[in-house]
């Protein structure tokens, strides 16, 4: 694990969370992610469990954001 | 939503993005994994967090660009980038099967497939004005 990258990317997430707080939006799953990369650079093995429970979000996510625009 | 426009217009920077798109973009290059680090779970799971912090700076700006809260032309700068977050899922769906039968070699390939598109959609946003640090 790239401990050096991950602590960018919570410096970044971080970031992004404020910038969706201060624009009155949810920012929940961008601090549970953050939390998530810190728990997984802790852990020995990210279970199977976990790693359903990411997918799913991600995959809502993917989805939400792919939605064909209204003109 | 006066707040919400306030902190849009106080974020704007170039062709009506906002400094989380900006971020988003950033963060999605920060988990490196070198070819002698074998993807299992725990690169998965890093990688899918990241872009699950990208995709929720990405949805907000959607949402503030549908409610027209930004100029008119981050509709456009949208559907350029969808044009590669909408080959994303079937690469990661590969990517997980991969890892889950602990096919190293191919999860490899098909993790750099994912981080190629993310590169691919770097570009797009860094061509659709967005400044990456």
């Amino acid at each position: 694990m790239n401990y050096e990258a991950i602590f960018q990317l919570i410096q970044k997430g971080l970031s992004v969370a404020e910038a969706l707080v201060e624009a009155g939006t949810v920012a929940l799953p961008a601090i549970k992610a953050v939390q998530n990369i810190v728990d997984g650079a802790i852990q020995e093995q990210v279970t199977d469990e976990q790693l359903v429970v990411t997918h799913a979000q991600l995959d809502s996510l993917i989805a939400e954001f792919n939605i064909e625009l209204p003109e | 939503m006066k707040k919400l426009l306030l902190s849009l217009l106080l974020a704007v920077t170039v062709a009506g993005c906002t400094p989380a798109i900006q971020k988003v973009t950033d963060g999605l290059g920060a988990i490196v994994v070198g070819v002698n680090n074998p993807i299992g779970n725990n690169e998965l799971y890093a990688l899918e967090n990241s872009m699950i912090v990208a995709f929720a700076g990405l949805n907000a700006y959607r949402k503030t660009c549908v409610a027209g809260a930004i100029p008119a032309s981050c509709k456009a700068v949208i559907r350029r980038l969808q044009v590669h977050t909408r080959k994303i899922p079937p690469a990661l769906n590969r990517l997980r099967a991969f890892v889950k039968n602990n096919d190293r070699v191919n999860a490899l390939t098909a993790y750099n497939e994912v981080k190629a598109m993310i590169d691919l959609f770097k570009a797009e946003a860094s061509a659709s004005g967005v400044k990456t640090q």
